[in-house]
């Protein structure tokens, strides 16, 4: 395979099938959970983390990390008491996150920032440390969902029965943004803040559209959406375009080509 | 039997400026079977609510075996609940039995998975209310009184000490709103506190210790005999409530006006 001659390629793959796999599996979450909003909106604010990183002088992804858990966290207690409505909340984090990342960066004398690579996602700009870190975060998600697997599900199936029966329903519902958060950190340098809660949503979505069954769910958005990550990223180096345009628009076909499918090769 | 398990004390509830509950005091003995009945708007939901620890009352405390309801822990798995409205969305992927499972995930733990034990108290749960042949079926392929029959599965899968249940025959046909309360006399009879909110005055009166009428103010009365006679229903009811009877139960009709505030 001549791509894989290339180590940024290799590194892009490499990540492909963590985002890939994470993706699906949290996003069977967040769209059952209907927060496929709340995503778009985390995502947005880890351009303010990232140029807060930048104006501080400290590392961007990191920063990124924890001011998107933090946005996440603090929309989840702002609607928790329903005084604000959630996409009200979102709508609000989304814009001033930017608005003060863009604030940030006109500060900052002579950036030399790649704002269109974390916009769009830039795979050339993988390096060493961008693997630990997936590769650490990856694990750190894949761990509480597996942790906390029935108890998200009841969380977001019957949040009531969950309260009743001593489920700590709060600090569920404020893991599951902080995991979202996470996992938008790590997907940034490939398909980009403004696409990146694609992952989160359309693989899920076109799953839960093939099976009933929750475990059946799980695997079909995992396979769909490793197909269109390595798909994508493979596709967008023999066509020459953007990896994370690529991705999106694959997984987006695949969603609507099930979606016209007749319902009796579908429910099974 | 006679210690208490569950005490409502001096329990005041408002949802400003409607007060929802005044002053209401309540205990229940351990393996009691009680039921509450009063008029819509009454207040009932709302203090299964605050017994469940779901609302919290602005006056007022609920112990259960001893503890107030915030600081119960563990202890929380070992209570049932059928709530008369789940807000449950039915389209989602999850099968009869891993919904019935759901109950018993507090008595699992965390990181654990269930068991053979549990998926066997899943299916006895499941013999109970008759929805065996269902199990494997998505929750939404189930008809009103389906879903509600697995509501009930899943408040017994958990080998509930207490049950809390809220107009649970509602969406049930009569045959198995019959067998149902059939049922929770052999839970009662096990030793299991019950607490069931019903309308139907008539039918609760035949299988249970106690009957406690609701109506803002709650009065207790530890022989369901007295509630029909001595003009208890009409006080709470209103005198628009007029009663017949035929054989050994009465019936109440209810002339369709807002109970006065």
């Amino acid at each position: 395979m001549e791509i894989l001659r290339f180590t940024f390629m290799q590194r892009a793959l490499f990540i492909g099938l963590i985002v890939g796999v994470l993706g699906a599996t949290l996003g069977v979450f967040v769209v059952l959970k209907r927060l496929s909003f709340m995503g778009a909106g985390i995502s947005h604010a880890a351009f303010g983390g990232i140029a807060l990183g930048y104006f501080l002088g400290w590392d961007p992804i990191l920063t990124a990390v924890i001011f998107c858990i933090s946005v996440g966290i603090g929309i989840s207690m702002l609607i928790e008491n329903n005084r604000i409505k959630e996409d009200t909340a979102v709508g609000i984090f989304f814009t001033s996150t930017m608005a003060l990342g863009i604030l940030l960066i006109g500060l900052k004398e002579g950036y030399n920032i790649d704002l269109f690579g974390y916009l769009f996602g830039n795979i050339l700009a993988v390096g060493r440390e961008d693997l630990v870190i997936s590769l650490a975060i990856g694990a750190i998600i894949a761990f509480s969902l597996y942790f906390f697997f029935k108890e998200l599900i009841l969380s977001i199936l019957d949040p009531e029965m969950a309260r009743v029966i001593g489920l700590p329903v709060s600090f569920l519902n404020h893991l599951l943004v902080a995991l979202i958060a996470l996992f938008i950190v790590i997907s940034v340098r490939i398909v980009g803040i403004i696409l990146v809660s694609a992952l989160l949503t359309i693989p899920a979505a076109t799953a839960l559209q093939w099976s009933k069954n929750l475990r059946k769910v799980l695997v079909l958005s995992s396979i769909d959406s490793l197909g269109c990550v390595l798909g994508g990223l493979a596709l967008s180096y023999y066509l020459d375009t953007s990896p994370g345009a690529t991705i999106v628009i694959l997984a987006t076909l695949v969603f609507f080509t099930t979606f016209l499918l007749p319902l009796p090769l579908k429910k099974k | 039997m006679q210690e208490p398990i569950i005490e409502v004390k001096n329990v005041s509830f408002y949802y400003p400026p409607l007060e929802v509950l005044e002053d209401v005091n309540l205990t229940v003995k351990k393996g009691e079977f009680l039921a509450i009945i009063g008029p819509n708007g009454g207040g009932k939901t709302t203090l299964l609510k605050i017994i469940l620890g779901l609302l919290k009352p602005q006056k007022g405390e609920v112990y259960i075996a001893g503890k107030r309801v915030e600081e119960l822990g563990k202890w929380r798995s070992k209570i049932g609940y059928v709530p008369q409205t789940a807000q449950i969305d039915y389209t989602f992927p999850i099968t009869v039995e891993e919904f019935v499972m759901t109950g018993r995930f507090g008595l699992i733990g965390l990181g654990k998975r269930p068991q053979a034990h549990d998926w066997e108290m899943v299916r006895k749960a499941l013999r109970e209310v008759k929805m065996e042949e269902w199990s494997k079926k998505q929750i939404g392929e189930l008809s009103g009184g389906q879903r509600q029959k697995i509501l009930i599965a899943r408040s017994l899968a958990l080998e509930p000490e207490i049950l809390i249940l809220d107009e649970p025959t509602t969406a049930v046909d009569p045959e198995s709103s019959e067998s149902f309360y059939e049922l929770l006399l052999r839970l009662h009879e096990q030793g299991i506190t019950i607490i069931t909110v019903s309308h139907d005055v008539g039918v609760v009166a035949q299988y249970v210790d106690s009957i406690a009428c609701l109506n803002r103010r709650l009065i207790k009365h530890d022989r369901p005999e007295e509630v029909i006679r001595e003009g208890v229903l009409e006080e709470m009811y209103g005198r628009e409530a007029a009663f017949f009877h035929h054989g050994a139960i009465p019936h109440i009709v209810v002339r369709e006006t807002p109970p006065e505030r």
